[in-house]
């Protein structure tokens, strides 16, 4: 009676184990969201890119290559180019009109916010990047179009060790002027992209969990940053070597746990940031709010449900193999049984 | 039966929720502030004041803080709720620290929050200084607050010139940015004030600042005289609309 209820039981605590046990396993994750936050190791960030307008808060140094003869006016008065120390008190912000920026370089782990502002807050092309640890950048003039020409100015700054309030210039005409920057520690940087922008990036290593929401400054609450996805692209996880397919709604918050090997595969910014993520992970959490996430992982049992014809091969080699030894007159009979 | 894979696994979790458990965010208590990753409930969707600054004295990792601040006589006010509060400048962490109501402040007098260690939490965040904003305020009966320039330093300040250094964040996207002091009576003194613009002439939808920075400026009030002003922000769109506001503060010298 005891064997009969143990032949039960045990395939039954197996099996509830079994469905309950999320193993990490590789995904690859289609979103557009409005904001990506994420830790990496990586050394650099964004493709090159024609901007009509960069704006950078958090000012560490400039450094100019400017035509000669150039003019740099600070606090009103003009002084000739030739060399200048240009460093930034806290607070410091600069605007760069008409510049290609370079691709930033990253000095160590740094956190990165990737954000576009709300379609109705802003007319034009907009898109944030935010970082917790230094970014290093080039900028470069662009040759005058029409109306429209390069320039610079920079507030809260000291000039050759000595404070100002305002230092601006007008780039040459021709376009390359060159400007080297150094952010703070903490500092954000707001392109207005020209209108056929790629701006983008790809293969971006991910250290840390993927939170995709952000706090209402108004009820400090948790809020999506998923978006409707524009035609083509999908809300969705994927789980390579399952059948298992997550589809997302947008209203919902979303927290990836990378386990290793996981990265920001390639994103691009067009109505949102559209972006795929790939690699494996420890565990995907849905929800309605914070209070409610749930993980949406496949089982143990997933896994093993997948490869069910590995699995219904065993009995049938091993019975194979038993018929065979038995032929063979290898197997013993129960001589009890007989 | 258990491979390497199985073990470095575990490992890992193990370490993961170690990680977890020595997260600082979420407030925490301590004996004088509440300290960690939120945001304040009262944060304004066009502006907030989110620091205002006399001294501000750049520290490192293992540092002792001191808020120094002036708290003027309550006079016709009534009771009074004052605090202390510091947020990040660029927030990516979400930090937050506020005083305790059980403080006791001294009326008519400079007064010091103290302790504010940071190893609490803005090293654990790996916040830096420059990054830091911080606020003294006291609200009234009628709920609006009047802000006291705070001086921040890891040792006893001496008083200096009354420079103050205004950060504000705004939720929208501005092109200028005009600000009009006035005293008590209503008079605008004669100071120096920042142009707050970007250059449309070169570039005419040019933004000064865009949705959901933080900008920083300074009003030097050391030659006016002791009292509580007015700093009327009055924001100019795109589209032509102004999102404005009012913040007051109490100068003392």
């Amino acid at each position: 009676m005891v064997a009969v209820l143990l032949c039960f039981l045990m395939p039954a605590a197996g099996l509830f184990l079994a469905a309950r046990f999320h193993p990490a396993t590789v995904s690859n994750i289609s979103l557009s969201a409005a904001k990506v936050p994420f830790l990496t190791g990586e050394r650099r960030i964004l493709s090159p890119e024609d901007n009509q307008q960069v704006n950078v808060t958090g000012l560490d140094s400039l450094q100019m290559e400017l035509s000669p003869g150039a003019v740099v006016t600070v606090d009103g008065l003009t002084l000739k180019s030739g060399r200048l120390e240009v460093h930034g008190e806290p607070g410091a912000s600069c605007s760069f009109y008409r510049v290609r920026s370079s691709a930033f370089e990253l000095t160590g782990p740094t956190k990165i916010s990737l954000e576009v502002p709300a379609a109705e807050d802003v007319a034009g092309a907009w898109f944030t990047l935010k970082a917790h640890g230094v970014l290093q950048g080039t900028f470069t003039s662009r040759a005058r179009n029409g109306g429209f020409r390069s320039g610079f100015m920079c507030r809260r700054v000291q000039v050759n060790s000595m404070a100002a309030e305002l230092l601006e210039t007008n780039l040459a005409a021709a376009g390359s002027d060159v400007l080297f920057l150094t952010t703070a520690g903490d500092a954000r940087i707001d392109f207005e992209l020209s209108p056929h922008s790629q701006i983008g990036d790809s293969q971006i290593a991910i250290m840390d969990e993927v939170r995709f929401a952000e706090i209402d400054p108004q009820t400090g609450e948790e809020k999506t940053v998923l978006r409707k996805p524009p035609s083509g692209y999908k809300n969705e996880i994927s789980f390579d070597h399952l059948e298992k397919k997550v589809s997302l709604d947008d209203a919902d918050l979303l927290v990836v746990e990378p386990a290793s090997e996981f990265y920001l595969r390639q994103f691009t910014v067009k109505d949102g940031i559209q972006l795929s993520m790939h690699g494996l992970v420890r565990d995907v959490r849905v929800g309605p709010g914070s209070g409610a996430m749930e993980s949406r992982m496949p089982s143990l049992f997933d896994h093993l449900d997948t490869e069910k014809r590995f699995w219904l091969a065993v009995p049938a080699i091993a019975g194979v193999l038993l018929g065979i030894l038995e032929k063979m007159g290898l197997l013993k009979k129960n001589e009890s049984a007989a | 039966m258990f491979g390497n894979a199985w073990i470095a696994a575990s490992w890992m979790r193990v370490g993961l929720s170690l990680l977890v458990l020595t997260n600082p965010c979420g407030l925490k208590n301590f004996s004088n502030r509440q300290e960690g990753c939120n945001i304040k409930e009262d944060a304004a969707a066009d502006y907030k004041l989110v620091g205002l600054h006399g001294t501000f004295q750049p520290f490192g990792r293992n540092s002792n803080l001191q808020v120094r601040f002036f708290l003027p006589l309550s006079g016709e006010d009534g009771q009074r709720i004052v605090a202390v509060q510091a947020v990040e400048v660029q927030g990516l962490s979400n930090y937050f620290m506020q005083s305790k109501d059980s403080i006791r402040w001294h009326e008519g007098d400079w007064n010091t929050f103290a302790p504010w260690p940071t190893k609490d939490v803005i090293d654990p965040l790996n916040l830096f200084s420059q990054n830091i904003a911080v606020l003294a305020f006291y609200k009234t009966g009628t709920g609006q607050p009047v802000y006291l320039p705070v001086d921040i330093s890891t040792q006893e300040i001496k008083s200096g010139p009354r420079k103050y250094t205004f950060s504000v964040f705004h939720g929208q996207s501005l092109q200028k940015l005009d600000l009009i002091l006035t005293d008590k009576a209503g008079v605008a003194p004669k100071i120096h004030k920042p142009e707050l613009t970007c250059r449309p002439e070169i570039h005419p939808g040019c933004h000064y600042s865009d949705a959901g920075n933080t900008v920083t400026f300074d009003l030097d009030l050391s030659a006016l005289p002791d009292g509580q002003y007015r700093l009327k922000l009055i924001g100019y769109k795109v589209d032509g609309s102004k999102p404005t506001t009012e913040v007051l503060f109490y100068h003392h010298q």
